[in-house]
């Protein structure tokens, strides 16, 4: 059964001015996949997540979603189709209470704010801030504020997530959970594609791995191969200082 | 009935009852202090939506006031239009503005934003003051004197003011209500406490906020319609000057920006204190003001969040901020 | 011809004083991303400290500059360490829009104070020095135009050297690029702060004191100077002292120049539209340092 592609990077490149930030990046998430992310601080992998996203537009090459081009479009339009990203340095709606907060991601199917609120109070109970609905959301911890990062994007629907760094900076505990729920989202559903540092964590999840440094992929594999590769070895072992 | 529905209907009568108080005094003075107090309520509420709501801090508006106040004047002036009528057109215009000025800003985050509202209202002010011909330059125009004509919007008694000052307060309450229980409230909230992740959710935050700005324009027109009524006179001073812009924007900051019943408690918190002060100061001028700008800091410095938070916490309910007050 | 001339000489003498009041608020903003709505008030207080100075002790309006310059740095010290940095402190850094409002409260209050203390009356010092002249051929300058040009230069000079060669300028500097960096390198931000917000302040007072030779002072003079103040700062880009002074210079052309050209009361809309037109057409300044 040959599995359907979700999200392709296609030749992808990225130039700030005199910089190249991304050079002809290709890859693929496939329906049902978890794909890893990795690669040494500033390699560039939150860049492509805000391309994909719509945040930026790639200076060469192509991101398609679903077959149709993204690259270019606002953030709403890819939001709407599916496409969701998180924020490596969460950003939660502070002065809102945490089920105002998933209600705001409900909001995008489900226009009357009784139903956004009740499709909020389930992705609550599924990411477990569901005892925690009318707390105010400034007021969470790093745990909590990581899962409600995750649920405002969840309670839009999803096909395909982008997980930025969701376990930086949790407990041993708290990223046991945060693993256990990103692996119930793919049982629900949803197709993911995570950017993170925890290489353990990070190679028990995915199908499937994608080694970015300087901008450029090095490597694509199963995570038993990318981790016998010589060369991500080195660019994780060879003097490369994660700053 | 429950605890809850009870509460709130003994506040509405309470409410209710406090309302038609100033009727029944007499007093054309009294009368005039409630009418001011009301339009500044229903001023900072017009704000709120564009600058409480959405947390577009808008330094401006006395350029939507103007624009309302100069349209139907002139349209009743020189075409016979009725005010009534005229005030829609101030709407319209308003809105254009808004539009304007929005495109040109509204990307513009925290204190540029605001400054460029001042820049905008500036321009605006001196266009208008530089009409001579037109809108009769710094001297500004009169609305013809019907004494009572009620369907023309004029009256020598300030009752009639102040009942449709009432309506028009429980109008933008209205108004503010719905907004901040909708989808779009919802949205507005996102936006004011974090814009790029409420774009990460589909928020079209740009159009959103313009259309904020566009109903917060109409509204203050409105407003500044009734003013001209009220006081059968405009000029570029007293309807567009800078003054003005902050003053609306610091009586609904003070009362609690994008609350429901900030602006208003703001409104009588304000209006009533500046005539106390002016007339305690003995005439000193600029008391009032004065006694906005220390209330201003005061308020700031001890909870930003306004009146409304103050009075939550003393009587030690949960602050929860959010879209339902 | 030369009117054109005499007003474009006369414009960069003005539009150096003018970049000597917008070099405090570069500096507040860029160390501290608070915008100060406040400024042009405590413009106005400079410029009465300068007046009462010279009034009431027969002082040179110059030799006033040192003591209106002390005032205002002590008057900013203490903003800045009792209230502004509590209000900051308790906010978000992204926005600091409580300061915002904080200083709104303030300027309303130091305007109408003035008011009331003072009076509505616009107040000229009588110092014959300011009327004496300096002919050059069809040109004619007057000594407070000198004497503003050149302080305001050598401020400016003094202080981007400052800024870049000595230490504690460097620490400036690097408090406003990344607070918690420098908090590691054992710079207090605190103090930073406070230093920058009182060095602000006491440019301009020396700015206050070379304006009122040029202009009467009243309770609301501060409101154009601090418009103008703001202009010139995006204008020059945020942060940038050299950019500041630049950025007077230009705005004291378009202003000297302007007024030739067309009436005066579109003047000051056109310093409004350059406004407008900076923030949309290039947010990050002519020198800027910070991007958008």
């Amino acid at each position: 059964m040959t599995s359907t592609t979700l999200l392709e990077f296609d030749g992808v490149g990225k130039s700030f001015g005199g910089l190249r930030a991304i050079d002809n990046v290709s890859f693929t998430v496939n329906d049902g996949e978890i794909v890893g992310l990795i690669g040494p601080n500033g390699a560039g992998k939150t860049t492509l997540f805000s391309m994909a996203s719509g945040f930026l537009k790639p200076t060469d090459g192509q991101i398609r979603f679903q077959g149709k081009r993204v690259d270019g479009f606002d953030p709403p339009h890819i939001c709407c189709a599916g496409l969701v990203r998180t924020f490596q340095i969460v950003k939660p709606f502070g002065e809102m209470t945490v089920i105002e907060n998933a209600m705001v991601g409900a909001f995008l199917h489900h226009a009357r704010p009784q139903e956004a609120r009740e499709v909020a109070a389930r992705v609550l109970q599924q990411v477990g801030l569901g005892a925690r609905q009318e707390q105010v959301a400034k007021t969470l911890t790093l745990s909590g504020r990581k899962r409600l990062e995750v649920a405002k994007a969840l309670a839009t629907h999803p096909k395909l997530l982008l997980l930025d760094e969701v376990m930086a900076g949790l407990t041993g505990v708290e990223t046991a959970e945060m693993l256990e729920l990103i692996q119930s989202l793919r049982a629900s559903g949803v197709s993911i594609l995570v950017i993170e540092h925890n290489m353990k964590a990070v190679m028990s999840l995915s199908n499937k791995i994608v080694v970015i440094q300087y901008g450029k992929k090095i490597a694509e594999g199963t995570p038993v191969e990318v981790a016998n590769d010589p060369q991500v070895i080195s660019a994780y072992l060879g003097g490369e200082h994660a700053a | 009935m429950t605890a809850q529905g009870t509460k709130h209907s003994l506040w509405g009568v309470l409410i209710l009852v406090l309302a038609i108080v100033p009727l029944f005094t007499g007093s054309q003075y009294v009368l005039s202090i409630a009418v001011m107090t009301l339009l500044y309520a229903y001023l900072a509420l017009s704000w709120n939506v564009l600058g409480g709501i959405a947390g577009q801090l808008s330094l401006g508006h006395s350029a939507y006031f103007g624009i309302g106040a100069y349209a139907s004047t002139w349209f009743f002036v020189h075409m016979g239009i009725s005010p009534w009528i005229g005030m829609w057109i101030g709407a319209a215009l308003a809105i254009v503005a808004a539009v304007i000025v929005g495109l040109s800003s509204l990307h513009l985050r925290g204190a540029y934003f605001a400054l460029a509202t001042i820049a905008s209202a500036m321009v605006i002010k001196t266009m208008v003051e530089n009409a001579d011909d037109l809108l009769g330059g710094p001297r500004g125009m009169e609305v013809t004197l019907l004494r009572d004509a009620p369907w023309q919007f004029q009256s020598t008694g300030k009752e009639f003011y102040y009942v449709i000052a009432l309506v028009f307060v429980a109008l933008a309450l209205l108004i503010n209500w719905r907004i901040l229980r909708s989808r779009y409230g919802y949205y507005l909230a996102a936006v004011r406490n974090d814009q790029d992740a409420a774009l990460a959710l589909g928020v079209p935050t740009t159009r959103y906020k313009l259309y904020a700005a566009m109903i917060s324009a109409a509204m203050t027109a409105i407003g500044g319609t009734f003013y001209a009524q009220f006081v059968l006179f405009v000029s570029p001073d007293k309807v567009f000057g800078a003054n003005l812009g902050v003053v609306i924007a610091v009586v609904c900051i003070i009362g609690g920006r994008g609350t429901l019943w900030g602006p208003v408690l703001g409104a009588l918190l304000l209006l009533p204190s500046e005539e106390l002060a002016r007339s305690f100061s003995g005439g000193l001028l600029g008391a009032d003001m004065m006694l906005y700008g220390l209330l201003l800091m005061l308020v700031i410095w001890y909870e930003p969040r306004g009146l409304v938070a103050i009075f939550q916490r003393w009587f030690k309910r949960p602050v929860k901020q959010g879209v339902t007050k | 011809m030369s009117i054109y001339l005499q007003a474009l000489l006369g414009g960069i003498a003005t539009g150096a004083v003018y970049g000597l009041i917008a070099l405090g608020l570069s500096l507040q903003f860029g160390v501290m991303k608070i915008i100060n709505f406040a400024h042009g008030s405590f413009l106005m207080v400079a410029m009465y400290v300068t007046y009462y100075t010279c009034t009431n002790f027969g002082l040179h309006p110059l030799a006033a500059a040192p003591i209106a310059a002390v005032v205002l740095f002590f008057v900013g010290w203490a903003c800045q360490r009792f209230f502004i940095d509590g209000i900051y402190r308790k906010e978000s850094a992204r926005e600091p829009i409580g300061v915002l409002i904080f200083t709104t409260g303030l300027w309303i209050f130091l305007d109408y104070f003035a008011l009331a203390l003072l009076g509505p009356d616009s107040r000229m010092i009588d110092s014959p020095w300011s009327n004496e002249v300096v002919i050059m051929g069809d040109l004619i300058f007057t000594y407070p135009q000198i004497a503003g040009f050149v302080i305001a230069a050598l401020v400016t000079i003094g202080l981007v050297a400052f800024m870049r060669y000595t230490a504690l300028g460097r620490a400036i500097r690097a408090t406003g690029q990344d607070r918690e960096a420098a908090s590691v390198l054992g710079i207090d931000s605190k103090r930073v702060y406070q230093l920058s917000f009182a060095i602000g302040l006491g440019v301009l007072g020396i700015a206050g004191a070379l304006l009122l030779p040029m202009y009467p002072v009243n309770p609301f003079v501060g409101d154009i100077f601090g418009m103008r103040a703001f202009v010139i700062v995006v204008l020059g880009g945020i942060g940038s002292i050299a950019g500041a002074f630049w950025g007077g210079i230009i705005v004291g052309i378009l202003e000297s120049v302007g007024s030739q050209v067309i009436p005066v009361t579109y003047a000051e809309a056109l310093i409004f539209l350059l406004f407008l037109g900076v923030m949309y057409f290039r947010p990050s300044g002519l020198f800027g340092v910070e991007k958008e």
